[in-house]
């Protein structure tokens, strides 16, 4: 890797930069891939396709939900999301207006189908407050909006 | 709430947190145990539209099973059981972490055999087989 504020190579776990002493990625002057200097505008290397700003390549500009201590029980999401109220697995995780579209639109759903709709919508919004839970408990973060 | 301990920093907002989790799963499991009859506010959108979900009735297993009443529980719904048993883990995972049993009950094979017991019994309620 290189430090992308003076384009030397820095190892890939290295804290500073020893070249120039700045956050190896917290420059915008060289690519981490390659060391072509590149423009602060650039999201991507044109040489080697690298991304310069992970975060503006992610699709969504919102903030992400940090992992909280102690976790949620994924199970317990899963059975909140699934037994009160659908979409009140995701609120508790954080992803607030994810889960209110998906109570409103589990009721517009199953209101629709006569009741059978909530076949889909039931384990659909149970599995994803789990797969989002299990992701929060072993340390990443989430999306406001990321599904499954 | 979630969004208010987000703003509080490191250890204090953990054990907030740890504080708020615990004191609500206790007035639960107090509420369910100590009250004569249950309030009848279902907590489901589609009780009050008369359509048949696969979770009806299990706030209602909750309280049969805190009082004893397991058979009375299981025609309910099924799901009860898996809830009360989540209620439990939780208690023990936040008390005692590190304890023995709770690691045995608290890992990914208990987790995903409990979502799948969650589906079948659900699914079991929605078609009436219980």
């Amino acid at each position: 890797m290189y430090c992308q504020n003076c384009g030397k190579a820095v190892a890939e776990n290295a804290a500073v930069c020893l070249s120039c002493g700045a956050l190896p990625r917290s420059g915008n002057q060289f690519c981490p891939g390659c060391a072509t200097p590149t423009q602060p505008i650039q999201v991507v290397c044109v040489k080697c396709g690298a991304a310069l700003n992970p975060g503006a390549l992610s699709g969504s500009s919102g903030e992400r939900i940090a992992p909280c201590n102690p976790p949620r029980d994924p199970v317990l999401m899963a059975a909140l999301s699934g037994c009160c109220i659908a979409g009140l697995g995701q609120i508790v995780l954080g992803q607030v207006a994810k889960g209110v579209v998906i109570m409103l639109g589990s009721m517009v759903i199953g209101v629709l189908t006569m009741g059978v709709g909530i076949l889909v919508t039931w384990p659909a919004g149970a599995v994803d407050a789990y797969l989002v839970a299990k992701k929060l408990k072993e340390g990443r973060s989430v999306g406001q909006w990321e599904f499954f | 709430m979630g969004i208010l301990l987000e703003r509080w920093p490191g250890i204090q907002r953990a054990v907030t947190a740890r504080r708020v989790e615990l004191a609500l799963i206790v007035a639960a499991i107090a509420y369910f145990t100590l009250s004569r009859t249950l309030l009848n506010i279902p907590m489901c959108p589609f009780a009050y539209l008369g359509i048949n979900c696969p979770t009806c009735g299990t706030t209602r297993a909750v309280w049969q099973i805190f009082h004893g009443h397991f058979w009375a529980a299981w025609s309910l719904n099924p799901i009860g059981f898996i809830v009360v048993f989540l209620l439990l883990r939780r208690l023990s995972v936040l008390s005692a972490p590190r304890h023995l049993v709770v690691r045995i009950v608290s890992n990914q094979v208990a987790d995903i055999a409990l979502l799948g017991a969650f589906f079948c019994a659900g699914f079991m309620k929605f078609l009436h087989v219980v």
